[in-house]
């Protein structure tokens, strides 16, 4: 959040409510941020003097302030550009988790049937980042989060196929 | 499918197919110049109708330089050479047709795939055949009229080197110039009828497998067809209404294309079998390659080898009518010694016959000419192949198969095949030459009256009392001579021997662009 | 069955290989299906059958109500140049025929003047974005543009059935989302049936619905998972979807 305002800021001074929007419009497929949460996120940047306010409005109470951003805010945006998001250091997710119980823990009904509802849920959510990334006049933002999601999708589709095929070979190996 | 449509199709091509077309055509002109010929020595009017095999005595010669085209006797077998020559050049049309065909059987299997029905495609690969054919066909009358022009030089007698002053009739001319377009088309549509080309760019032979007996059955039929013309003829002779020229020359061709074709389909059946004792027999990776490829494809050979295999029957049968026609002098030899023997005259020396001398040098002539088209064919052969083993071998290059043992295998393609089809080949030309020159040959005998003049009435000889003769006269029976023509194993041995080197230094032609041509860079899938 | 094509009981083998082993399914009018699974599992050969292109061992197709796996190889070759549109990975077009020519092909079989058959090609290159190869040769253009060539081929007539096997498969992900994004459009816009080959959940993403097959017979799970409770109820549309095949069973 913070490095997304201090972006945001780049362009220009924005009173806070204008950063909100922003947030919304730039990450559509996101949660909406909330005011709350901008608002301790632009104290903090303050504090730190990354940011200052510069509006007349001063008095107004923070969604009247304008604030902009500072030579060290630069800085610390370039730096944080400059660094590289580590490629999934954990692996965490809950997909994940809930295959290894079906596949280790619940009985061999239960597994079929939740793992092919699985499938069909991915599957329907892909159908669905599909048209909409087909859709004629999609914003660039829009297209590729879908890009980015559709490729997730696949990627954990692709993973599924993938570990039941080695349970299979397991099983073969196991009963010769 | 409109009509410019088929043209524009069967026009779409390579530089292979560009070449295809081109010799194709260029075999139409050889073919129809041929044909022609022999319808312009057909042409030349004659007292007599021939019988190749009798001298003909009375009628006037014809006024020509040529010793082969002045005698009337001669002249039916000058004609029936052109006539069966025909057949290499034919099937050496038939050669070029084939040129490139597989990449021409990719694009018609694309087509298939557009949606064109089996006949379209058939009419698209019979048009090309087609119109190359007429085209030929057209330049080789062309070239023939002009000829008869430009060659037209009688001396001061009045005569001339060459027939240039008869032309053959029009329906004739009109035959010749339409029906070799027509055959090749129809050859085409023939040949294509049993591929089946699935519209998936893979072209799925329907003979897979052992091949199925036509090709003996076609031979056969050759073979017995000259042996019923002997009969007919002799038939027809007894009974006093000789068969007409021309029937007899069509059956000798009809007959002939039928073993010449059924020789060269015959291949496909020698390659299976080959290749399937090479596979189970050999020791080298060489042959065992080989032995597979010969079963992948029996048909490769029989496309390579078609013009020399004509020709290898022309020439068997060649061998066994020079076999023949020196039994004959070695008859009369033996006829005249008898002779000689009994009537106490010293003997003299055979003088052969002039008319054996200059049939024997027609028919050395005529095989000069099949040997031409047989090397013809084997030029067209080496281009072909070269286009064909590209993708086959480049794949095994690329697997890591070396070089060397990549040319032995073509070698043992090569020379497992055409010993035995030339064996066959020159064993079919001996065959039907058999059927019209019977292996016996007989000087009939009879009887001499000789008078012994003796020594006391030396007019008693001459005496026209015959009584007064008769007591010394003595009446000597010359038997018949009867001698067997032997099979003619040294022409036979010579000409295997020429064909193989022949088809060795071709091989080993294409095998030097196999270097070049088996590059990995040929494994591209375009 | 209803739906404007469809294949009952289809088996079919190559030699000792059996590629389909009795699948059943119907596609209804205007739907765009995917076919997936994994390499090896038939689909190709299914898209061949439904297509006419490829003859049943056993079982029917039909469409448009009609029987058409016993149809001689004449009448079968001429739906593909009217009825049918085809599409494969590559090796469709005729290497030695300009762009135009092989999009009008379909056409000129069927008789159409060259003029009339060249405009049209002419407009479906438009339509694709690719008018300035209309006189080149495949071999001259790159993969995406290739395709596009062949997809305008297949739709030139103006098939009701569009029948595309791996139609990207050998194109980077940019220029395959473009030719099935073109794909995709103009059978919305024509209202036509696809029936598509794939093994790529992205591209079967494009399709209104899946059909997953595994080892010749049909896989509602798409997971070859086989047992009760598993019908994955309308992945194929069918009730109680077939036999499961040889898929893992599930350790337990």
């Amino acid at each position: 959040m913070s490095f997304l305002i201090l972006g945001l800021l780049c362009a220009g001074p924005r009173h806070g409510y204008d950063l909100k929007r922003a947030h919304d419009q730039r990450l559509p497929q996101a949660k909406p941020a909330a005011f709350g949460q901008v608002y301790a996120t632009l104290g903090r940047l303050e504090r730190d003097g990354l940011v200052a306010a510069t509006g007349h409005d001063r008095a107004g109470g923070p969604d009247r302030t304008a604030y902009s951003i500072t030579d060290r805010g630069r800085q610390a945006l370039d730096a944080w550009l400059d660094t590289v998001e580590p490629p999934a250091p954990h692996v965490t997710s809950a997909l994940l988790t809930k295959v290894t119980v079906a596949l280790l823990a619940a009985g061999e009904q239960r597994a079929r049937r939740y793992l092919a509802a699985q499938r069909q849920a991915h599957t329907a959510r892909l159908r669905e980042y599909t048209r909409l990334k087909t859709r004629p006049g999609i914003a660039f933002a829009d297209l590729i989060a879908a890009d980015y999601a559709i490729a997730h999708l696949d990627a954990d589709l692709r993973w599924l196929h993938t570990t039941l095929d080695r349970v299979a070979a397991l099983r073969q190996e196991v009963t010769g | 499918m409109r009509p410019g449509t088929v043209l524009r199709l069967a026009a779409a091509g390579t530089r292979a197919d560009t070449m295809r077309i081109v010799l194709t055509a260029f075999g139409a002109v050889l073919g129809t110049l041929a044909m022609l010929s022999a319808a312009t020595v057909l042409a030349i009017p004659a007292g007599v109708p021939g019988d190749p095999r009798v001298v003909g005595d009375a009628p006037p010669m014809a006024p020509y330089t040529n010793g082969l085209l002045r005698e009337p006797g001669l002249r039916p077998g000058v004609a029936l050479a052109l006539v069966l020559l025909t057949i290499p050049v034919l099937l050496f049309v038939g050669q070029c047709a084939r040129l490139g065909a597989p990449a021409r059987d990719r694009r018609l299997a694309a087509i298939r795939l557009a949606g064109a029905t089996p006949r379209q495609g058939l009419v698209v690969a019979a048009t090309e055949a087609g119109v190359a054919t007429a085209v030929g066909a057209v330049l080789g009358l062309g070239v023939y009229l002009t000829g008869r022009r430009l060659l037209d030089a009688p001396d001061a007698r009045g005569l001339r080197p060459l027939p240039t002053d008869v032309l053959p009739p029009w329906w004739a001319l009109a035959g010749i110039v339409l029906g070799l377009p027509l055959l090749a088309a129809l050859a085409t549509a023939l040949l294509l009828r049993r591929v089946t080309v699935t519209p998936l760019g893979v072209v799925r032979r329907v003979r897979t497998g052992a091949p199925r007996p036509w090709p003996g059955i076609l031979i056969a039929l050759g073979v017995g067809a000259y042996a019923l013309l002997d009969r007919a003829l002799r038939h027809a002779d007894e009974h006093g209404h000789p068969l007409p020229d021309k029937a007899i020359l069509l059956v000798l061709f009809l007959g002939g294309l039928s073993a010449a074709v059924g020789v060269v389909g015959g291949v496909g059946w020698i390659s299976h079998t080959v290749g399937r004792l090479l596979a189970r027999l050999a020791r080298r990776p060489a042959a065992l390659i080989a032995g597979r490829r010969l079963q992948a494809d029996p048909w490769s050979g029989s496309r390579a080898l078609a013009a020399l295999l004509a020709a290898a029957v022309f020439a068997g049968g060649a061998a066994w009518v020079t076999s023949s026609f020196r039994t004959r002098q070695r008859a009369e030899a033996e006829g005249q010694r008898l002779i000689e023997l009994a009537t106490g005259q010293p003997s003299h020396p055979y003088q052969p016959n002039d008319f054996y001398l200059r049939a024997m040098q027609l028919v050395g002539y005529a095989v000069l000419a099949a040997g031409m088209v047989a090397a013809a064919g084997l030029t067209v052969a080496v281009a072909n192949s070269i286009l064909e083993r590209r993708r086959a071998l480049a794949s095994l290059t690329a697997s890591g198969v070396p070089r060397g043992v990549l040319g032995r295998a073509v070698l043992w393609q090569s020379l497992a095949v055409t010993v035995p089809a030339l064996v066959l080949a020159l064993a079919t030309g001996v065959g039907l030459a058999r059927g019209i020159f019977p292996p016996e040959v007989s000087q009939s005998g009879g009887t001499v009256t000789t008078c012994n003049t003796p020594a006391d009435e030396p007019d008693a000889c001459n005496s026209a009392d015959l009584a007064q003769r008769a007591k010394y006269e003595t009446v000597v029976e010359i038997p018949r001579v009867t001698m067997r023509v032997p099979i003619p194993l040294a022409d036979l041995g010579v000409a295997a021997g020429w064909a193989l080197a022949a088809t060795l230094a071709t091989t080993g032609l294409g095998l030097v662009f196999l270097r070049a041509s088996t590059a990995p860079e040929e494994l591209r899938t375009t | 069955m209803n739906g404007i094509l469809y294949g009952r009981d289809m088996v079919k083998s190559y030699g000792r290989t059996v590629a389909l082993r009795g699948v059943t399914l119907e596609v209804g009018q205007g739907e765009i299906v995917a076919v997936t699974g994994p390499s090896g599992c038939g689909k190709s050969t299914l898209l061949l059958c439904l297509a006419g292109i490829l003859r049943l061992d056993a079982g029917e197709v039909g469409y448009c109500g009609e029987r058409i796996d016993n149809w001689s190889e004449t009448a079968r070759a001429k739906l593909r140049r009217g009825a049918f549109g085809v599409l494969f990975q590559f090796g469709q077009l005729v290497a030695e025929l300009s762009a135009a020519e092989n999009i009008a092909l379909p056409l000129l079989l069927s008789g159409v003047r060259r003029r009339a058959a060249r405009t049209a090609a002419m407009t479906w290159l438009d339509r694709l974005g690719i008018p300035h190869l209309a006189d080149t040769r495949p071999g001259e253009m790159s993969g995406g543009e290739q395709q596009r060539t062949a997809l305008a081929r297949a739709l030139v007539a103006e098939p009701r059935v569009l029948f595309a096997d791996e139609p990207t498969g050998a194109l980077d992900s940019l220029a395959g989302e473009q030719v099935l994004g073109e794909l995709v459009r103009v059978a919305r816009e024509q209202q036509t049936t696809v029936v598509l080959v794939t093994h790529d959940a992205r591209v079967a993403g494009y399709a209104d619905r899946e059909v997953a097959l595994r080892d010749g017979v049909l896989d509602p799970s798409g997971l070859g998972l086989t047992g009760p409770g598993v019908t994955g109820a309308g992945l194929d549309g069918t009730a109680g979807g077939a036999a499961g095949g040889a898929g893992a069973g599930v350790a337990g």
